[in-house]
Parts: structure tokens; C-alpha cells; sequence
């Protein structure tokens, strides 16, 4: 019984389609990896180290400041001071400090030549304000600070960064004030330097 | 039989060497086909949404400018899903009728609650008569 069905025709024809399946198979398989192998994405970075868009967002995380909330910040707050419309005719500002009352520790200088550099190039555009490195001769003053609220359990942080822009002429008399604002949450702790 | 299976596995070999690019231009088109970039306009305004499915999420109801020179932008934005929505939004300005770029934005973080609405805008931007082209994209 067991040889008249493997000489059978039907028997015969299902195993030759079979093996044909087999090889057809094997050869897209080969095809799949030659093609996968060898066109691998030339712009493709290796994982050691990724070069990033200055605005993209990175792996590691964080619930502080990131560089685009620093270059979102910094042109938000330029522009925003550049269309003042101030009493003297190009008045010129002094950025004096920028004061960090946040829990993260970071060089407050990277926020100051951030932000002086977009008001300088921001304030080009129509020359109705201008900037000095000396606030004796300066007819405003600049002032910024960055405060936090910050709360955190074992499963989660969140932080709320307040950055605050205040200016002030000869009398103390607040002219303008500018605040940006984050608030992020996380549950991983990122050590900021 | 083998060497049928041989002459296909050099064919493969050959053919990887000499047709990758044209492969990887397949493979993309793949990845374009099932999720487009959306180009859609508003107000006389574009909105450009590299990966089409940020535009689906996150809704642009409205664009609108100042006429006037260095004035305001804004745009209207409501979340579509039911999850807090992160995308980058970033502004180009151009000359009207020409391809001539006249300011731009960096991008921004902005994170919108579910279901709901934001507006976002930009001050010293505007031009009299400038074509906004409004990017989304996703912040990572």
C-alpha cells in the first residue's frame, strides 16, 4: 500500500511542487539577504556616537532644558524684544545676567551668548534697538533668571522651568517682561552638567 | 538542479552590486506609499507635514498673519488623538508668488493635552502679502 502511494502520480507531482517551493524559497531568501546587506542606508550613522540636528531631541531624556528649548527660547524672547516699541530712538540694551534658581546645574553663559546672539542679528532686521557690553552705557537693562518647580516620587520626576526676561531703564521702572515656559515629566533621573 | 540554484544565487550577487541604488529607491517608495508626506493649505497658507500621519494627529485649524511688516504669526492646533501630542512647528516665509525665502523659525517643542486646542504664535515675523509655509514634525 505504502509504495503504490509514493509511486503515485498525484504523490509524485506534490512532492516535486514541494521541492521546487523549497529551492524558490531558499533563493528569495538569499535575494532578501544580498539586497538587505548590501543597501544598507549610506547615511545610516553607527551607534557609537549619533550627529544630531541642533533641534532634535536625543535619546537620553531629561525633564530640564534641552537645545531646542534654548534656541526656541532665545529667538521667542529676541523677537519679541526687538518689536518693543521703546521711547528713544535706538535705545541701546545691556544684557546684565542671567540668574539660574533651578535645580540644574548648567553655564548660564550658554544661555546669555544664545539669546545675545539672536538679539543681535534679530534686531538688525529694522536697527530700532541695539546692544552693549557695558551697562553704564546702556539705556535698559536686561535681566533674566530660570526658576523651577520640581516635584518627584520613586516612579516619576516633572520639573516646570520658568525663564523670565525683565527690562528695566534708568528709574528700575519694569519696561517689558517675557517668560518662557517648559514643563516635562520623566522616570528616569539625567544628570545635567 | 544545482546549478540552477547556483546560477541564481550569482545572479542575486550581481544583481545587489549593480542595482542598490535602484533597490533602495524601491524600498522608500514602499515606505512613501504607506505614509506620505501631506502638503495641504489654509488661509492661502501650506502647511507641510514630512510624515503625513503628524498632520492626521495634529490638526492645523488655522493660519493667520499680521499685513504688516515684523507683526505676529499664528496657528491654530488641536490634538486628534487621545494622547498628549508632541510635535516640532517651524515657519518659512516667502516672498509672494516666488520662491525667494524671506525668514524662518527654528523649530519648537509644542506639546498639546488630549483632544484639545493650542495656539501658537510668533511675534517679529509677519511680512505685508508673505506665503507662511507651517512645518510639523515629530520632535525626535
Amino acid at each position: 500500500m505504502k509504495e503504490l502511494i509514493l509511486a503515485s502520480p498525484v504523490y509524485l507531482k506534490t512532492v516535486k511542487r514541494f521541492k521546487m517551493l523549497i529551492k524558490f524559497s531558499l533563493v528569495l531568501f538569499f535575494f532578501n539577504l544580498f539586497f538587505n546587506l548590501g543597501c544598507v542606508n549610506l547615511t545610516a550613522q553607527s551607534k557609537k556616537t549619533t550627529v544630531l540636528d541642533v533641534s532634535q531631541e536625543d535619546d537620553v531624556g531629561g525633564t530640564g532644558m534641552s537645545s531646542t528649548d534654548i534656541r526656541a527660547m532665545a529667538e521667542k524672547m529676541a523677537r519679541e524684544i526687538a518689536s518693543l516699541h521703546l521711547k528713544k530712538d535706538e535705545p541701546k540694551i545691556a544684557l546684565v545676567s542671567i540668574i539660574n534658581q533651578s535645580r540644574f546645574s548648567f553655564d548660564t553663559d550658554l544661555l546669555k551668548n544664545r539669546l545675545l546672539a539672536d538679539l543681535v542679528i534679530i534686531s538688525q532686521k529694522d536697527h530700532r534697538v541695539s546692544f552693549t557690553m557695558d551697562p553704564s552705557k546702556a539705556d535698559y537693562l536686561l535681566d533674566a533668571s530660570v526658576t523651577s518647580l520640581s516635584k518627584g516620587s520613586i516612579e516619576a520626576v516633572s520639573d516646570y522651568l520658568l525663564y523670565t526676561f525683565k527690562l528695566i531703564d534708568n528709574t528700575d521702572n519694569i519696561i517689558w517682561m517675557g517668560t518662557y515656559e517648559t514643563k516635562k515629566q520623566g522616570n528616569v533621573g539625567v544628570m545635567y552638567r | 538542479m544545482k546549478n540552477r540554484l547556483s546560477f541564481f544565487l550569482v545572479a542575486a550577487f550581481l544583481l545587489n552590486i549593480g542595482a542598490c541604488k535602484t533597490v533602495k529607491k524601491a524600498q522608500i517608495g514602499v515606505k512613501e506609499f504607506f505614509d506620505p508626506a501631506e502638503h495641504t493649505e489654509i488661509n492661502g497658507h501650506e502647511v507641510y507635514c514630512a510624515k503625513g500621519r503628524v498632520c492626521s494627529e495634529v490638526k492645523v485649524l488655522n493660519v493667520s498673519a499680521e499685513n504688516k511688516k515684523l507683526g505676529k504669526i499664528s496657528v491654530r492646533l488641536k490634538n486628534q488623538t487621545s494622547d498628549t501630542a508632541l510635535v516640532q512647528i517651524k515657519f518659512e516665509l516667502y516672498a509672494k508668488d516666488s520662491d525667494i525665502l524671506l525668514d524662518e523659525t527654528r523649530p519648537e517643542n509644542i506639546s498639546i493635552p488630549a483632544k484639545q486646542e493650542k495656539l501658537y504664535q510668533m511675534d517679529h515675523i509677519s511680512q505685508p502679502n508673505a506665503k507662511i509655509k507651517v512645518f510639523l514634525n515629530t520632535a525626535y
